[in-house]
């Protein structure tokens, strides 16, 4: 009897071993096989389908916004629906480029998100190395008080910490900039956690061996905590590039600007026109999207490496 | 090479809480000791002041008549292997064994001679170009000790060295670390739970539990004669068998009655010792296994007979262990292949009087031996 036929009619059928020859089993096989693997293959296709909806739908603020950069001003404001342009040009980029310094916007925010996040780095490494390697007195309650830290909301100190670099007389500088934000306690934290996991005896034999703290650091712990730092970095990078409030009150001259002040220069009650807009906020979310995505592995990898062990 | 002297180091972990308390011990230049105890009873702590991981709550600790409690761990120039190797995953073979050295500046040829020579010791030099990750257990623990001999340190410190190898591993390694010792001639100061270890490797081992000291002795001293009921249970598998009972006159001679009833008559010289002491007093008869056989081993030799249920039988091939049963509670005893029996049948056995150990059932000290920490 054809045992596919049969399983066919009946799925409970039990296919008892030794009561079958060796070619039947064998089409049996070949029949299961194809059957799962076109099951598997409907799987993965519906999958495919709902992700891409979701991704569209995620992303379409941002599809919308680099669709309007392209459109001429005309275009966007009719009553029909353009959600795609008609006749798309670049002049909105062209004009966006000229009409404002945009280039030196970028290149200060890349300067002051590079300074922060190597600051950062070098910092927090530091203070997140004592806090989990060596032993003094009152080190568990200094940690709560970093920790404490990062409950204060940055509004609330934004005044006080005007006043004083308005007394040290750096406003409108890089370095007022960079300065109030060289560590971060969540740094330290997410630092402190990587160490945690270390294993404790490293660092005793590199004691043993006569290797110093700072040496240990730099010849031992960054090398192997490089995803720790590649994390770090990326999160400190964006946070420092999207930055507003800070360098909104603390720089005034055009030079000093960093893009997320700058793109606001575009707008203006003169001349509105949100397709100019949206070509300056496109051009400035490139640098951060590439951050991301050269880094988002490093960056998934460090932040839960201490949370999940494997 | 070093002399290492501790005297009365204490680690006090929380108010009163000793960790090691009032450890006395004078290691001699070239010795390998052991530190064995059950675990938490100090060992490790003990070997981590040593080597300068841990404070010295207070005592003195003297390598080579040098008070080194406040030495950096880096300046005592002892090294340390650790259980779980220790070895920096980022660096091959080589680099983790130079490392040592090029911390303490030594000029790069020589570094790579004596990287050479330690790898060809080991016989590990097919692997210098590898990284740790790619090495087996056994690999990686001879690269630990390599990086630990480059540095031709005064001692070296082993923490559980062989705990993560297989059995069959550990019992080669152990063979190699007695030679590694006898080719170097440094002091080794060496941590286990193991006592197979402990009395294979050891010139002196140091019992410990609970944080004290309970006896310093040779191997073979340790296991004729423990100083207390710990040491005695602790060395031997399986291990002693115990009865608690009391000694009495008995005409013309002295005997030890245990709880259940059993009456075995003392030597004479046991007799002198015990009978003026401790008639009446609770006292703990203790007698190993292989003293324990199913015929007298001597002819003319002083035995007692003991008899109990069989409950279990283990067979090994050239000996065969039997676990009795009788109103003493459960006893073991080592006999020839021959005397096997099935369980639930009675056996009657031959208790070797001349090598009963009898301890104070109080102290749990052993009577006829009186063991002093002369350190």
């Amino acid at each position: 009897m054809d045992t596919t036929a049969a399983l066919k009619k009946n799925p409970g059928l039990t296919i008892k071993r030794g009561s079958h020859t060796k070619e039947e089993l064998e089409a049996l096989h070949r029949r299961m096989g194809e059957a799962a693997l076109r099951r598997r293959r409907a799987r993965t296709g519906v999958l495919l389908v709902l992700n891409i909806f979701m991704a569209l739908f995620i992303l379409f603020p941002l599809l919308y916004a680099v669709s309007v950069s392209l459109m001429p001003g005309s275009e966007l404001f009719t009553m029909e629906m353009n959600l795609l342009p008609k006749h798309p040009d670049a002049s909105n980029y062209l004009r966006a480029w000229t009409q404002v310094p945009l280039v030196r916007f970028i290149l200060n925010s890349f300067l002051v998100s590079g300074c922060i996040t190597l600051g950062q780095i070098i910092t927090c490494s530091l203070a997140a190395f004592a806090f989990s390697f060596l032993e003094f007195k009152g080190k568990n309650l200094l940690f709560m008080l970093v920790m404490a830290t990062m409950m204060v909301p940055g509004e609330a100190t934004i005044i006080s910490n005007y006043l004083t670099v308005s007394q040290m007389g750096i406003l409108d500088s890089y370095l007022v900039l960079i300065l109030p934000s060289l560590t971060s306690a969540m740094g330290i934290f997410l630092f402190r956690q990587f160490y945690m996991t270390f294993p404790k005896s490293l660092y005793e034999s590199a004691k043993l061996d006569g290797c110093g703290n700072l040496r240990f650091i730099a010849s031992i712990l960054l090398p192997l905590t490089k995803s720790a730092i590649g994390a770090m970095s990326v999160y400190t990078f964006i946070n420092a590039w999207n930055m507003y409030m800070w360098p909104l009150l603390v720089t005034g001259s055009e030079e000093m600007r960093t893009v997320q002040i700058g793109i606001s220069m575009l707008d203006n009650t003169d001349a509105q026109s949100i397709t100019l807009m949206m070509a300056g906020v496109v051009s400035v979310i490139i640098p951060s999207m590439v951050i991301f995505i050269v880094g988002q592995k490093q960056l998934i990898r460090g932040m839960f490496s201490g949370a999940v062990k494997g | 090479m070093a002399e290492i002297v501790l005297k009365d180091v204490c680690k006090v972990f929380e108010k009163n809480q000793y960790a090691v308390k009032d450890f006395s011990l004078h290691i001699r230049d070239g010795e390998f000791i052991v530190f064995v105890g059950p675990s938490g009873c100090g060992k490790s702590t003990t070997l981590r002041m040593i080597a300068g991981l841990e404070d010295i709550s207070s005592g003195e600790l003297w390598i080579d008549d040098e008070l080194s409690n406040y030495t950096e761990p880096g300046q005592r120039d002892l090294s340390m292997v650790f259980q779980s190797y220790a070895l920096y995953p980022q660096m091959s073979v080589y680099d983790n064994m130079a490392f040592s050295l090029s911390v303490r500046k030594v000029p790069k040829d020589e570094i790579r001679q004596r990287v050479t020579q330690a790898a060809e010791m080991l016989g590990i030099t097919s692997l210098l170009d590898r990284r740790p990750a790619a090495l087996s257990g056994g690999q990686k623990q001879r690269v630990a000790i390599g990086s630990a001999i480059m540095r031709k340190p005064r001692a070296f410190l082993m923490d559980e060295p062989l705990s993560n190898l297989d059995a069959k591993l550990r019992t080669h390694m152990r063979v190699e670390l007695a030679e590694l010792h006898h080719k170097l001639g440094t002091t080794f100061i060496y941590v286990t739970h193991d006592q197979v270890e402990a009395m294979t490797l050891a010139d002196r081992i140091v019992v410990m539990k609970a944080g004290i000291v309970q006896q310093v002795a040779a191997p073979e001293e340790l296991y004729n004669r423990p100083a207390n009921l710990f040491v005695a249970g602790f060395i031997g598998s399986p291990a002693m068998n115990f009865m608690p009972g009391t000694v009495r006159k008995a005409d013309g001679c002295a005997e030890f009655v245990t709880n259940a009833g059993q009456v075995f008559a003392l030597t004479n010289r046991q007799a002198d010792v015990l009978l003026p002491a401790y008639a009446g007093k609770a006292v703990t008869l203790g007698i190993r296994p292989e003293d324990l056989t199913a015929r007298p081993a001597r002819p003319g030799g002083h035995y007692a007979s003991m008899s109990g249920r069989v409950t279990a039988c283990e067979g090994l091939g050239h000996y065969a262990i039997l676990h009795l049963l009788n109103g003493d509670g459960e006893f073991a005893a080592r006999v020839e292949p021959a005397d096997a029996a099935e369980p639930d049948t009675e056996k009657t056995l031959c208790l070797d009087m001349a090598a009963a150990h009898f301890f104070d059932g109080e102290t749990g000290e052993n009577i006829l031996f009186q063991w002093r920490n002369d350190a």
